[in-house]
């Protein structure tokens, strides 16, 4: 079992993080690298949706600024996870902001042909085959808010009001908005009907063509 | 493995939220954090980040930037225990600001009782004078009180005046608009032409600085007889002018200070009539002028 694989396992870490970062605030490297350890792969999951294969730099300037600012935070566990996805939402606006003055060559990666699951396997077959690199382009392939809001709740392991207060946003429009991405991505990846959540109009196939704008820096 | 991750994950999910149905089967979102997270993003001891990490946080230690006031937007604590630090935060601002005010407000009426205090001073001291009137044997007691507070209500206003003209004066002098001014006619007139006015202003200047030393003992004990003579120095006040101009003109500038009694008392009483009686005071001006300057 991979350790911090999955949001259940983000909400479990909330009580030992508390106390890491407590105690970095009081001055424990080591506290500190544990929050790092705890925090960072949710922190770069949510960065990667947002700006790609540039999230490790972000990353990396996000927690420049979350160590120079950590006297600053009052909170819990779960506070100091809202805490830095805000910090690190911030660094990748400014960096997609920079982006759009200075353009740089496409991506290599968002051009390669991805081999998504069709629409024919089981659930369990489509999930089990699931790369990042597909999960990732599908969430990319998501309106900005929506992919904001899934990967926030699913990725970083925030509640609804501590991703609200993220995006700057009322809670309720951030909770229909990662409910309808998670339908969308359900449909994308034919599970929709599975147990019968995604409902009446998401069987009939139109899943992966569906035409939505390809990189969250262009979507707003 | 799969089956057993999804179902944990699923159900910790909808205890959480059982309000939002989540779309797609039971570990779909599980599965999608899964994959959304690389292998490699399980930060190993020492990845570079980290290291980087690690140093920002020593060097923001050791300049004491952990130690700083917390922003509106670094306070994470769940909600309702943030209210009760608030509302008790501003319980406290409420009662220092209420007393701050409060002992503001009290001490502007203690101020406003010092104030009475010393208007009451001011006050008692004509009536103060009325007794020395009332004990006073001539029959003018009545009489005595009121041209004493017409004096008193009468001198700061046009000495006031006439100071300040005179202040005023040098400075304008040579502009001709300004002395055409009905306060400077008057000043003129008063001093009885124009190049009199400097002598006239600088009689005025010893007068009101005696009227302030010794103005009030002067009054006080010279009541009986300065009183019936005062009437009459209107009247014949250029020739009680130049009768003691000579000898005691300088007399009154030095006898200010000490017991000059009765001498005294006449300057301020034909300083007053400065507005009222200008025939008088030309006369008298020219004369401690003369007295001065001789």
């Amino acid at each position: 079992m991979g350790q911090g694989g999955k949001p259940g396992r983000a909400h479990a870490y909330d009580g030992e993080l508390g106390a890491a970062v407590a105690r970095a605030q009081d001055g424990d490297e080591a506290a500190f690298a544990m929050a790092y350890r705890i925090v960072q792969p949710g922190l770069l999951g949510y960065l990667r949706g947002i700006v790609g294969d540039d999230a490790e730099d972000v990353a990396s300037d996000a927690w420049l600024e979350i160590a120079r600012d950590l006297g600053r935070f009052r909170g819990d566990g779960a506070g100091f996870r809202g805490w830095t996805a805000t910090i690190a939402r911030h660094r990748a606006l400014d960096h997609l902001r920079r982006l759009r003055v200075r353009p740089r060559s496409a991506g290599l990666d968002q051009d390669a042909v991805l081999d998504l699951p069709g629409p024919h396997s089981t659930h369990d077959q489509a999930l089990e085959s699931l790369s990042t690199a597909q999960a990732l382009e599908l969430v990319r392939g998501l309106p900005r808010d929506q992919a904001e809001a899934v990967l926030l709740r699913v990725v970083v392991g925030l509640d609804g009001p501590a991703a609200a207060r993220v995006l700057g946003k009322r809670p309720g429009a951030v909770r229909t908005a990662a409910h309808r991405g998670l339908k969308r991505l359900a449909r994308e990846l034919g599970v929709a009907g599975a147990d019968g959540a995604g409902g009446a109009d998401g069987r009939d196939g139109e899943g992966v063509t569906d035409g939505g704008p390809r990189t969250l820096g262009e979507s707003t | 493995m799969g089956e057993r991750l999804n179902d944990g994950a699923g159900h910790g999910r909808r205890r959480a939220h059982p309000d939002d149905g989540v779309p797609g089967p039971p570990g779909f979102e599980a599965r999608l954090a899964q994959a959304l997270r690389e292998p490699g993003d399980l930060a190993g001891e020492g990845s570079e980040g980290e290291l980087r990490a690690l140093a920002a946080f020593r060097t923001a230690r050791e300049a004491g930037a952990h130690h700083v006031r917390t922003r509106r937007r670094d306070d994470w604590r769940p909600r309702a225990r943030r209210h009760t630090v608030r509302s008790l935060r501003v319980t406290l601002c409420a009662l220092v600001a209420g007393l701050a005010l409060g002992g503001a407000a009290f001490a502007a009426i203690g101020s406003g009782v010092h104030g009475d205090g010393a208007d009451g001073a001011r006050r008692t001291e004509p009536s103060a004078g009325a007794p020395a009137d009332a004990s006073d044997p001539s029959g003018t007691s009545s009489a005595a009180p009121s041209t004493t507070d017409e004096a008193d209500r009468d001198r700061p206003a046009s000495a006031g005046d006439d100071d300040a003209h005179c202040r005023a004066y040098d400075k304008v002098r040579g502009r001709g608009d300004a002395m055409d001014s009905t306060a400077w006619r008057r000043l003129v007139t008063a001093a009885g032409g124009e190049k009199n006015v400097p002598a006239y202003c600088a009689a005025q200047e010893r007068r009101t600085a005696n009227g302030a030393g010794s103005g009030k003992p002067g009054g006080d004990t010279a009541d009986g007889p300065a009183k019936p003579e005062r009437s009459p120095a209107r009247g014949q006040g250029g020739g009680a002018g130049k009768g003691s101009g000579g000898e005691k003109g300088s007399g009154a500038d030095s006898g200010s200070g000490s017991g000059g009694a009765v001498t005294p008392a006449k300057p301020p009483a034909s300083a007053k009539p400065g507005t009222s009686a200008k025939a008088a005071d030309p006369a008298k001006a020219q004369d401690t002028g003369a007295g001065s300057g001789g």
